[in-house]
Parts: structure tokens; sequence; C-alpha cells
């Protein structure tokens, strides 16, 4: 008996310890990524001191490299405008999809919201090179085509699927009992849903449009054709420019130090600003429960 | 003789294909309770839900028969369902105020959304009318724009008893109110009730036979879907004509 139960004892222990150090090896390259870029990120960022939000890129001199002014500005351009379109779109679409089901175009708008979500996001971007910015190079809006407003156009085709998607889910979770109460007072279904089960379901549609807003900030594919690449002077609506990701892209792979410098500190300023929005959108979440 | 406020003629109701309501008829008279009683699942909610045409929002169900509120059959072709609901209050098993509103705009949603004031002043005094109508006035009246989320379980249930009222319903639906509530807060309702039954008629469904001794004027005791006995509620449960309903109201009283 005792001999059984030594045994029982070490094949417990054994078992526990492969679990931890399986758990280990898979936050390992995590925790290897967010350490390599903080300690890269911020020996570039000291190079540059506070210039290195707001000068444009110096990569010739790697002691004193210059900034990431005018990326981290077309960063913001895009999400913003990305996320505007996008939120347009992708409510009325929630909408669409959780409260009219009985409705054949509900079903469709589900369906293609669902094929846009697992469209590739380079083919996205292609579609409005195709479109956008062809159309723009024969109207001679500018020399080359590319504009922010191509690359916030790509961006919102590829968050709107999933806003529009978390955005029916929390409509779906409003109680029915809610929503008896909003048709017994008389309310039409349109009514119901914007006087009462958008306003209850409004937190889950804000952490929606958080996790979109984090995937436009991050996202490259997307504006490989269609914004141009040009992350030295701060672009406006209409010109061509850059963002934080596609200057990663693009200087990562440079032969010269003072490109990588950069890109270090770009990776650690997408990486706070991606992580910062996460974050905020796990605490609504938390919150929601309550 | 008190005039007629609801008569339900013949109601059949079938939910997803299955027979839940069978051939119910009843009328409730102004200034009167009627308690649906009868155990879980007997249809005394679906009734319910069939009167203000809620019912029309559940994919699967069927309604045959007719269901006339002042003279007008809430089924016939020409009637719009948010009408029906308009006229006729609802208050739910769950205390179910909107959350994110505060105690004001849970009352005044029902006249906003139906348009039913011109002035700010008119829906002040609407929603405090309401608010005093429902005995919560006195416990909110400093907070009113605080949210609803945070009352007891028994202010909540009275404030959803404001926002049916603020509409000035013709009859009120009240499904199992206490079936949430401790016994402090459902004897405040049940003295609501019978103080408010003077204005307004009250459909009352429970599946506490206590309940409808103590409030109801008129009792039905419903069973799988069967309307088995109706009558004033001191005859059903001195001398049921029934034995079911005898078997049922001994089971339940003998258990004290």
């Amino acid at each position: 008996m005792p001999r059984i139960e030594a045994r029982r004892r070490l094949a417990d222990l054994a078992g526990r310890a492969l679990i931890v150090v399986l758990a280990a090896a898979a936050l390992a390259p995590l925790f290897h990524l967010a350490a390599t870029v903080t300690v890269n990120g911020v020996e570039a960022i000291v190079r540059s001191g506070a210039g290195f939000f707001t000068e444009p890129p110096d990569p010739t001199d790697p002691a004193h490299p210059g900034g990431i002014g005018p990326a981290l500005w077309g960063t913001a351009m895009l999400v913003t405008l990305s996320t505007l379109f996008a939120v347009a779109l992708a409510i009325p679409a929630g909408v669409f999809i959780a409260e009219f089901r009985r409705a054949g175009i509900s079903r469709a708008t589900l369906l293609l919201t669902l094929v846009l979500m697992e469209f590739p996001t380079v083919l996205v971007g292609l579609t409005v090179y195709a479109t956008v910015v062809r159309a723009f190079r024969s109207l001679g809006v500018n020399q080359y085509g590319y504009s922010m407003l191509a690359g916030a156009v790509a961006l919102a085709l590829v968050v709107l699927p999933y806003m529009a998607v978390q955005a029916s889910e929390a409509l779906r979770h409003v109680p029915r009992e809610l929503r008896e109460a909003a048709f017994s007072l008389g309310a039409s279904r349109l009514k119901t849903v914007y006087r009462v089960v958008l306003g209850i379901a409004r937190r889950g549609i804000v952490v929606g449009v958080l996790i979109g807003v984090a995937k436009a900030a991050g996202e490259t594919a997307p504006l490989l054709f269609t914004v141009g690449g040009f992350f030295n002077t701060y672009p406006g609506l209409l010109d061509p420019g850059g963002s934080v990701s596609l200057l990663i892209y693009e200087y990562a792979w440079q032969a010269q130090e003072g490109y990588h410098v950069l890109a270090w500190g770009a990776a650690l300023v997408l990486m706070t600003i991606v992580a910062g929005l996460m974050l905020a959108a796990r605490l609504l979440v938390r919150e929601v429960r309550l | 003789m008190p005039r007629t406020v609801l008569e339900v003629r013949g109601l059949n109701i079938w939910l997803a294909g299955r027979h839940v309501v069978k051939d119910v008829s009843f009328s409730i008279e102004e200034g009167t309770v009627f308690a649906l009683m009868g155990p879980s699942g007997s249809g005394k909610s679906t009734i319910l839900r069939a009167v203000n045409r809620l019912l029309d929002l559940y994919e699967e169900a069927e309604v045959k028969g007719q269901v006339i509120l002042d003279g007008v059959d809430v089924y016939s072709p020409d009637v719009d369902p948010p009408w029906v609901r308009r006229r006729v209050g609802m208050v739910f098993q769950y205390p179910n105020p909107f959350p994110h509103m505060s105690i004001y705009d849970n009352v005044a949603i029902g006249p906003r959304l139906n348009r039913m004031v011109r002035s700010r002043k008119e829906l002040d005094e609407l929603v405090r009318w309401a608010l005093e109508k429902a005995y919560l006035w006195d416990e909110v009246k400093d907070r009113l724009h605080a949210p609803a989320a945070k009352l007891s379980g028994g202010q909540k249930q009275r404030l959803s008893i404001a926002r049916a009222l603020a509409l000035k319903p013709r009859l009120l639906l009240m499904d199992e109110p206490t079936a949430n509530l401790d016994p402090v807060a459902t004897e405040k309702i049940e003295e609501l009730i019978i103080e408010l039954k003077r204005e307004i008629p009250i459909l009352l469904v429970t599946h506490d036979p206590q309940q409808a001794a103590r409030v109801a004027d008129y009792t039905g005791f419903l069973y799988y879907g069967e309307l088995v006995e109706t009558g004033p509620t001191s005859k059903i449960f001195t001398e049921p004509e029934n034995p079911l309903t005898e078997r049922y109201l001994l089971r339940r009283l003998g258990a004290r």
C-alpha cells in the first residue's frame, strides 16, 4: 500500500511539473518578444529624446536618428478615420444581424461579414489599390495616387467585420425581458433597438470598437499598396504617407543601423498603443460583468 | 352593472406546434383584480402575452380566438400591435427597469416614445403622478436622476409598475410580480394592487393561490392550458366546483 501511495505522489508531481514547464514554454516567446522590444526600444528612444515622437527620421546618424513623428501622426489619422468609417457601418450591420433575424437580408449580412473577416488583409489592400488608388492617380489627386484616405478605407474594411460581429453579440446578450419591457410600452422594433437595446449593450459595443481600433493600429498589409510609405513629412488626408506599423516593416530590413534603431523605437511605441487599447477593452469587459 | 374592460373568448395558443392554451374564456370588469393561478408551465404567462400581443415577437407562436379590449378585438387585422401595448401596461416576473437609465427616464420613456406630452413640465408631472401611484415617490424624489440599477428589488418592481402606469393604461398585466421579492416587498406590491385596481383593472398571474386569495376579486384556475374553473375568489376557495381545483388548493393550502 505505501508503495502505491508513493508512486501516485511521484506521478502527480511529475504531471504538475510538466504542466508548469509547458506553460512556461508557451509564454516564453511572448516574454522574450516584449522584453526585446522594450530594451531595444527604450535605447532607441533615449538616443533621440522627446524628439522621437515629433521629428522626422534621420537614419544617416545612428547616434541621433531623429524620430517617427510623421508616421505616428499617420497612425493616429488612419486609426481615427478608419474607426469612424467602420463604426458607421458596423453598428447598423450588427443591429441588422442581431435584431432582424427573420429577414433573409440579415442572414446574408452575417454571412458576408464572416467572409470579410476571413478575407486576407493583403487582398483588401490590393482591392483598394485597384479602386481608390488608381482612381486618385487618374484624377490627378496627387502624383502617385496613394493617400491616407485610401489607407483608412482599407483598414476600415479589415476591422469592420470584427466590430459588427461584436456589436451583434452584445445586442444578443441583452435579456429578453428588457426587450419585452420596451415592446410592452408600445415601442416599435426600431425604437426598441435605438432607445433601449443599444443603450444597454453599449459597453459591449465599445469593447468591440476598441479591439477594432487596436487591430487598425497594428495592421500593416492593408497599407502596403494604399498609403505609399512616406515617413519624412506630415501627411494630409489626400497625401501619401505612412504609419508606425508600415515604418517598422520598411525600416527593419534596411542595411544601415539608423533604420534599425528607428524600427525598434517604433516597435515599442506600437506595442504600447496596442497593449493599452487591449487593456482598456479588458477593463471594460470586467465592468460589464459586475 | 360594471363595465367589462377585457373579454377573452375561445383563446387557443400554439407554441412551436404545441397546444399550450386550450379554448380559454374569461372577462375582467372595471375596478377588479382577476387572478390566473396554476402550476408552472400551465400557460399563464402565455395568455398574458397574448393579451398585449407580445406573442407576436415569438416566431413560433400561433394565436386563435378573440381578445376584446374596450370593445376592440386586438387580433383584428386593422389593429396595430403597438397600439394595443400602449393601452395595456405590463409588469414582469423579474423586476426589469432599464439598467442604463435614471429613475426618472425609466418612467418618462413610455410617454416619450409615444409623444404623449408636449412640455417638460407636463412630463415632470406625469412622472411624479406615476411614481406616487406606485408608492415610490417618497423614496426616490431626492434622487430622480440616479441610476435605476441602484434600487432594491422591491423598489425596482415598483419602478416597473410606475413605468407601466405612466402610459395611463386601460388594463394592467402582472406576470408573477412578486416571484423574485422578499415577503416585505411582496406585501407592499399586494397593497399596491388593491389600491390600483380602483382606477385600472388588473390581470394578475400567480403560482401562489394564497396571493390570489389575498388580492383578487375573481380567480381562474389554469391547469395544463385549460381554464378549469373561474369565479369570485371567495367561491373558488371555499366551494370549488371542480375536483381538480379542490385538489390543487388542498395540496397548496395543506402545506402550511
